[in-house]
């Protein structure tokens, strides 16, 4: 039996599609839009047409911007000698909140997730070493061993070495001398620092992360071992 | 009624997931209740006292309030056991310790405690958390291991490993066993002598005697394909099979340290 109209069945229909959005939330949203002013509706409904139409990614660091190159890579403002590496878009936001970074960025697309089937081949990493060594597609070429050389003899079926990362043509990279890791401290953000180290290895670059440790206003006392741990490894000078 | 009450056990962490905006869903395997979900409230706060506890392959003491009907746990307490953190310090060992995972997630029935296996899985990441030669060979022990816990033991006899005197022999899927090529075993699977020996030695020697094998890189390939073969056919579709693609690509990148600590 049906209690209320096609079209708010429609708009919880298409809600549930959210993240996080369950049934009845979306159809609180429902209600809501239906409360709203007309203009208002259509201000979201355009935002959300335009942010299809108009975003795109940058085709350097792959940040989702209005323009290609984004304003960072094209900014002279930034030193592009340092590239900062995040797993998304929304950890680059985190950064520039901080104003202390004047490097810029490549954004991965994710991590390596080897329990949710995620790996190198899903996510840019080939293009950041493009970035450091335009060769590198050649370089990755002759070093790769054939799938039966594998320490595991596990040859991968399903992997397309054509995906590999291009500089585009005429583009003249800059020398970038640190690779600066701002992954999650995690066990998947532990296995992409790892397999970006080795990867780049082969490269006169130096290659960092980002401290792992207490947060400012935690507790030593309630902090885990593998925390302190970090935290001391990672110990400074006291400026 | 359902009877509620208040676990504390210890358990290894099998996976997380994100939860709205600051929880976590993660799978335990504990060694009261077996395999078990808890929701984790909190558990992505900066400040959260889970701290790095729920990472996979955390090796944690747990507390929660168990009610039957659940299907998720509630998650109240958890601090490290041993906290593991070198295993996390490469590449061989994260991809060792992370299939272990997930193939006890995979194998394992939910709240069904096995106490064996759990045994097994710490004593195994201990050894990965201490170890830095030859961690690859934990990769096939501890599937052998476990299929014996499950009750799909191979029937390796010493005897007839011997008999295998050519350059190759048998595997039978069906038992696991090792057999000499004029041998008509059920579902046999042709493979070199060195590979078959090393492969007997991970199914009936103990921990410290397979850490201290030597494997060539290709019998290593040879004994993973093999023991790969004899749990797929155990266990069918249940056999995990979705981080060794990705595992494939780390090492066909050719990540040194990678190749050197797994042969």
């Amino acid at each position: 039996m049906q209690y209320t109209s096609e079209s708010v069945e429609a708009l919880v229909e298409q809600f549930t599609k959210l993240p996080t959005i369950g049934k009845k939330t979306a159809r609180r949203l429902a209600n809501y839009v239906l409360k709203m002013p007309q203009e208002e509706v259509e201000t979201i409904a355009s935002a959300l047409r335009s942010v299809k139409e108009d975003v795109q990614r940058c085709s350097t660091c792959y940040v989702v911007a209005d323009q290609d190159p984004c304003p960072i890579c094209s900014s002279d403002k930034r030193d592009a000698s340092t590239i900062c590496v995040v797993e998304e878009s929304s950890d680059l936001i985190a950064i520039e909140q901080t104003n202390e970074y004047r490097g810029v960025y490549h954004v991965l697309g994710g991590v390596i997730s080897p329990l949710d089937g995620v790996g190198p081949d899903d996510l840019r990493v080939h293009e950041l070493a493009a970035r450091i060594d335009p060769s590198f597609e050649d370089t990755a070429a002759d070093a790769a061993p054939a799938p039966e050389t594998m320490p595991d003899g596990e040859a991968d079926d399903d992997a397309d070495p054509s995906e590999n990362g291009q500089v585009q043509e005429g583009e003249t990279a800059a020398p970038v001398d640190e690779v600066i890791l701002a992954v999650n401290p995690n066990v998947e953000g532990d296995t992409t620092a790892y397999y970006i180290t080795q990867l780049l290895e082969p490269f006169d670059v130096r290659v960092t992360r980002i401290a792992r440790g207490l947060p400012i206003g935690g507790d030593l006392e309630y902090a885990d071992e593998a925390t302190l741990s970090r935290a001391l490894e990672g110990r400074g000078h006291v400026d | 009624m359902a009877q509620r009450s208040i676990v504390r056990t210890k358990a290894v962490v099998l996976r997380s997931i994100d939860y709205g905006e600051t929880s976590q869903i993660v799978t335990l395997f504990t060694q009261k209740k077996g395999k078990i979900g808890v929701m984790a409230k909190g558990a992505r706060r900066p400040k959260s006292s889970f701290g790095a506890t729920l990472q996979p392959m955390a090796y944690t003491q747990v507390v929660f309030y168990y009610k039957p009907a659940r299907t998720l746990q509630t998650l109240s307490e958890s601090s490290h056991v041993q906290s593991f953190h070198r295993l996390r310090g490469s590449l061989p060992t994260i991809t060792v310790g992370l299939r272990i995972v997930e193939l006890v997630d995979a194998l394992m029935e939910k709240e069904d405690p096995q106490p064996a296996a759990f045994g097994l899985m710490v004593r195994a990441l201990h050894r990965l958390n201490h170890s830095e030669v030859r961690v690859g060979n934990l990769w096939p022990f501890v599937q052998l291991q476990l299929a014996q816990m499950l009750g799909v033991a191979p029937a390796v006899e010493r005897a007839r490993v011997e008999a295998v005197t050519g350059e190759e022999g048998l595997l039978s899927l069906a038992d696991g066993g090792v057999y000499p090529t004029d041998a008509t075993p059920e579902r046999p699977t042709r493979a070199s002598r060195s590979a078959l020996r090393a492969y007997a030695v991970c199914a009936r020697a103990d921990l410290d005697t397979v850490m201290r094998l030597d494997m060539a890189p290709a019998v290593r390939r040879e004994v993973n394909a093999l023991v790969r073969d004899f749990l797929r056919y155990q266990f069918d579709d249940a056999y995990p099979d979705r981080s060794r693609s990705v595992i494939a690509q780390i090492e066909r990148a050719g990540a040194p340290g990678s190749g050197q600590s797994h042969s």
